[in-house]
């Protein structure tokens, strides 16, 4: 499918900050089938763009802004062409792959229930059991915003059993890979024709890894396959590899954050 | 340079001066207040504090006026940050910022006034105040010998002068204002008044070179004009005024880059400074008009203060390159 | 601390005398009692003249030099930081020629193996691919960084200073106790226990032949230059250190004013466009190389912690284009993991196809199953590290520890088995040191620095830490330990 998407983030402070340094990963993936067509970034105020592409081909661009200002924008717009469902390149995962996609990380910590948890669901066939784990993440997490904030962690996310698609997808991350599945997270967009009030736009999934067959995109909070109505952004081992925007900055001022993103089809 | 080196160099001058003007500042009065009857002698501790400027915080801490209060206070009541321990801590913290910019005499020098503060005999120097006063003043005074004769005279030492000479022609100013106000309440040539003319001198070690210069008349407006317009006494506000301008002057030039609008703005304050007082007849402001014009000056002081502050230290990001200033102007 | 009492009593007495115990120790200085090394001879005739009293003095007199100039470390642990100046023992520890010889070269190769290493870990992985070293250990060490992978860094060098701590066993090999590729400190101390002695003991330098080592800096300086982005030969080199409150700001500033570069805090530098620049007077400069003293978590706010206040934003940024070049590289830390050393003498084979010129000390990794059912059972005879410390803390000294300290270990070693390693208790040799009036046998090690750039090299010597409590085998500054000058001597 041809989507274009447009997004606008608005950091404003209360007071004057100084040497700002922003971080984004906002261009849409060229791998796993999907192509992006073109892409644009504008930063008010302006500056110079970087770029550079990190080891797992996410696209990341940076730039800085040293002068006095009390708000920043960035808007991005996209037209990306997707494939109906995740089209795996890779059937043999590096060792380090191996590694990060199998080993606790930042948000997805090992903890007792979460293995608990998993375990419950395990079946004869790797992909079965991603499959039951899918559901099960689906079922035992309600979803309700404003119930986890960007720091919660799996384990959290599990106790609490709400959250939002970020924390759903790091639960499911953490029960397949304490079932040594390798699992990573997908940072990205949803296109969603029928909106079941469920979060718009910016949207979190996740891979898992199937030994022979590989890659495999699941979404535990709609419960189903990654389809032609998902665009990829990054991934990572969570959420701390692929935020995205990120920055720093000079100044004691209080940050106020507003995101506008809209994904259309063409 | 980098800008926080120079605010170090900068500062660090400014807080051994200001230790050893406070110190000096208590010797003179120590002596000379305990001759005085008691009420005088109050009024006398009360202009000690007056001078460093810091009535209200002393009032906050101490109930009275009293020698003892006094020089505890200005010597290291923690409260006080202007505190003689508190200027000598912070020049040392600044010099050991810069450890590698001074020379090794000159960290030597300050660790060893450093350590005589810190480990003197504290109710031993309030019986008996005056060798330790001496030690403090021969120590600044053997740091800055050992600076001018160490250390390069290039930027660093540019800024070390600077700092210097602003503290130094700013308590000038403000030994001028306390004792003015008082000797103005008295008649011509008592003993009273001659006393207090003395102090004054004395608190800027200017008695022996004012004598040399005027010989036996101690006349209130040759005091105030000497201490005021002199372009010889190394501690006159004018003297100090013309150094300090000629620091800035050196600093904004010796550089292939055009001077920036703040390095501009200092010279010019400094010299419009120096200009009023070069063509000053002091005749002109004795009695009443000393005051409005000493506060003048030391509002003018503070505003040199911050323009080298932005010019040198806080510099907001100048980009090298067209291109970049062209970004800037965006903004 | 000697009470003036045992000062006067002993004060006439020789500080050689017939008390001093070998012990069953490789002793420095002895072959057997009373007969010193041929290289010791002229020291000990010289000692043979001093009496403690005069002894006494000159070691008053270098301490109070030290404490004069500055030289001083800062201790933690207690309410706030204390300065101290790190002990100095005036008895010089002398290395022969041909001794040093092979030292040189085996810490050469030592270093460049390890180099290779890195821009293989950081690269194609080929010595994990191959099975040679387990991928778990790489990738699980605390200190590799992944965001290094794929940056290519001038002359493919990452450790461009190297201190590698030396013992030497009962029978007087050397072998490697650590690598130190982060920031090793600790040569000021060299440098300036050579002036102290040059002070102490004029005389005794005329005819002794002691090789020079005051050439460091330079050294240093050119081995940074050799490294700067696009091989510029007028490169901008700067020593970024974390500030004045660190324990070895006197080590930094120590360098920089050697070196005639600046020392900068992070917030001198700021990040433009991918380059990086300092604040002057005079506006913004631009920076090239910088010999950093910060630890890569610290670096850049914007790439690590966040609440990092001594980093630079943008740094990584601007490392990654090329546009400046960090010493030591991001990310060393993964080749002086105490687990992964123990694979350095295979790293040796691996890439130089060459037999290690100098041992590791056995080393058991209680990651392995096998190894740590051994180690569990001979708690009482090992020393056991935590991989990721440095300075003596974390460890474990099974011969010296209560009942209670190796319970607690034998859980942490269960609970994070990845974490530690245990190795056997070496008698490390000893050096006759000044302690109350006479010398005494005490255990030392030795520091030498190697720099990497267009070439590896060292400047002959380095840092002899002694330990100065009767027995300890801790010779580290916050443990209670001192320091020697080093002697290598011409052929």
């Amino acid at each position: 499918m041809r989507l274009r998407i447009d997004h606008r983030t608005t950091l404003s402070y209360d007071q004057q900050i100084s040497e700002a340094y922003t971080e984004m990963r906002l261009k849409p993936m060229d791998a796993g089938g999907q192509r992006c067509l073109s892409f644009n970034l504008v930063t008010e105020p302006r500056g110079e763009i970087m770029q550079y592409l990190e080891r797992r081909r996410n696209d990341v661009r940076h730039f800085d802004v040293l002068a006095p200002h009390t708000r920043l924008m960035v808007h991005s717009t996209s037209e990306v062409l997707t494939p109906i469902k995740l089209i795996d390149e890779e059937h043999e995962l590096s060792p380090l792959d191996q590694f990060d996609f199998l080993m606790p990380s930042t948000y997805t910590p090992e903890d007792a229930k979460t293995r608990r948890f998993a375990t419950t669901f395990v079946q004869d066939d790797a992909r079965d059991t991603v499959f039951a784990l899918m559901h099960a993440v689906y079922t035992h997490l309600k979803y309700v915003p404003g119930a986890t904030d960007v720091r919660t962690k799996a384990d959290d996310v599990l106790t609490l059993g709400q959250g939002v698609c970020q924390d759903f997808a790091h639960v499911m991350i953490a029960s397949c890979r304490c079932q040594g599945i390798p699992a990573r997270y997908v940072s990205g967009y949803l296109n969603d024709p029928a909106s079941d009030g469920r979060n718009g736009a910016s949207h979190a999934w996740m891979d898992a890894f199937i030994p022979g067959s590989g890659w495999i995109s699941l979404d535990p909070t709609h419960n189903c396959e990654q389809t032609e109505n998902y665009v990829r952004l990054a991934v990572g081992r969570d959420y701390s590899d692929v935020p995205p925007t990120r920055g720093v900055f000079k100044g004691k001022a209080k940050e106020t954050l507003d995101v506008q993103v809209s994904v259309h089809p063409l | 340079m980098l800008s926080r080196v120079a605010e170090s160099l900068y500062w660090m001058s400014r807080y051994i001066e200001r230790a050893e003007d406070i110190t000096r500042i208590l010797t003179v009065n120590f002596h000379a207040l305990l001759d005085a009857r008691l009420e005088d002698s109050q009024q006398g501790w009360q202009s000690l504090v007056s001078i460093t400027g810091d009535d209200p915080l002393y009032k906050r801490n101490f109930p009275e006026y009293s020698a003892r209060n006094v020089s505890e206070f200005l010597l290291w009541h923690p409260s006080n940050p202007n505190a003689v321990m508190a200027c000598l801590t912070q020049a040392r913290e600044n010099a050991r910022s810069v450890r590698e910019q001074i020379s090794i005499e000159m960290w030597e020098h300050i660790n060893k006034l450093y350590f005589l503060i810190k480990e003197v005999n504290r109710s031993a120097v309030l019986r008996g105040p005056h060798e330790f006063f001496s030690q403090v003043r021969d120590g600044s005074q053997a740091f800055q010998g050992v600076t001018d004769a160490t250390l390069t005279h290039g930027e660093g030492y540019e800024f070390i002068i600077l700092g210097k000479h602003l503290e130094r022609a700013e308590k000038t100013v403000r030994i001028l204002d306390v004792k003015y106000a008082t000797v103005n309440t008295m008649v011509e040539g008592t003993p009273e008044a001659s006393l207090q003319l003395v102090a004054m001198l004395k608190s800027c070690s200017a008695f022996e070179p004012f004598r040399r210069e005027y010989a036996s008349v101690l006349q209130t407006s040759r005091v105030a004009e000497y201490m005021l317009l002199s372009q010889q006494f190394p501690r006159a506000v004018l003297y100090c005024l013309l150094r300090a301008q000629r620091a800035v002057g050196v600093l904004a030039t010796d550089t292939s880059i055009p001077m920036s609008n703040q390095a501009a703005r200092s010279n010019r304050t400094l010299g419009r400074m120096c200009a009023e007082l070069q063509y000053l007849d002091i005749q002109d402001v004795l009695g009443e008009k000393m005051h409005p014009l000493l506060l003048k000056q030391l509002r003018l002081m503070n505003l040199v203060g911050d323009e080298i502050t932005r010019a040198y230290f806080n510099t907001q990001v100048i980009l090298p390159g067209p291109k970049s200033q062209q970004q800037q102007q965006q903004q | 601390m000697m009470t003036t009492e045992a000062m006067n009593r002993s004060s006439t007495q020789p500080i050689v005398n017939g008390d001093y115990d070998i012990g069953a120790f490789f002793d420095e200085m002895f072959e057997s009692p009373g007969v010193p090394r041929p290289h010791y001879k002229i020291l000990l005739d010289h000692l043979t003249t001093l009496n403690a009293g005069t002894f006494e003095e000159r070691r008053r007199a270098a301490d109070i030099s030290f404490l004069y100039q500055g030289i001083t470390f800062t201790v933690y642990g207690q309410q706030e930081g204390i300065e101290r100046i790190f002990p100095f023992d005036l008895i010089p520890r002398v290395i022969p020629h041909a001794e040093w010889d092979i030292l040189e070269r085996g810490l050469s190769q030592r270093v460049t193996a390890l180099n290779h290493f890195l821009h293989d870990v950081y690269h194609e992985q080929r010595i994990i691919a191959e099975k040679r070293i387990p991928a778990r250990l790489v990738f699980g060490a605390k200190n590799f960084r992944r965001e290094m992978i794929d940056i290519d860094v001038p002359r493919s060098v990452y450790a461009h200073i190297t201190g590698t701590d030396l013992i030497r066993d009962e029978h007087g090999n050397y072998l490697v106790l650590e690598d130190n590729l982060r920031s090793p400190s600790g040569v000021s101390y060299m440098l300036e226990n050579r002036q102290a002695m040059k002070r102490t003991f004029a005389r005794l330098f005329e005819n002794y032949g002691i090789m020079p080592i005051e050439h460091y800096p330079q050294e240093l300086l050119s081995t940074l230059r050799s490294v700067a982005p696009h091989g510029d030969p007028d490169a901008t080199v700067v020593l970024l250190t974390p500030g004045v409150y660190n324990s070895a700001y006197f080590e930094h500033s120590f360098l920089a004013r050697q070196m005639g570069i600046e020392i900068v805090e992070g917030r001198d530098l700021v990040t433009h466009d991918n380059h990086i620049y300092m604040r002057t007077t005079r506006g913004l400069k631009q920076v090239d190389v910088i010999y950093r003293r910060v630890d890569d978590d610290f670096l850049d706010p914007l790439a690590y912690r966040q609440d990092s206040l001594i980093g630079v934003p943008g740094l990584i940024n601007a490392y990654r284009a090329g546009n400046v070049t960090l010493a030591n590289a991001i990310g060393t830390g993964v080749a002086d993991d105490k687990a992964i050393y123990a694979y350095v003498p295979d790293m040796i084979h691996y890439y130089l196809g060459e037999e290690p010129i100098l041992q590791n000390v056995p080393t058991f990794l209680a990651e392995n199953d096998l190894d740590r059912s051994y180690i569990l059972a001979n708690l009482d005879k090992l020393v056991v590290k935590s991989v990721n410390e440095s300075g003596g803390y974390g460890m474990l000294v099974g011969p010296h520890a209560t009942t209670e300290e190796c319970e607690r270990f034998r859980e942490k070693i269960q609970a994070y088995p990845r974490d530690f390693i245990a190795q056997p208790t070496i008698s490390l040799s000893r050096h006759p040191t000044y302690l109350n009036g006479e010398l005494s046998g005490c255990h030392i090690d030795l520091r030498p620095y190697v720099l990497a750039g267009e070439t590896v090299k060292l400047v002959p010597g380095g840092l002899t830490r002694v330990a100065l409590r009767r027995g300890s085998l801790v010779v580290n500054s916050s443990q209670g330990g001192g320091s020697k000058d080093t002697w290598v001597l011409y052929d």
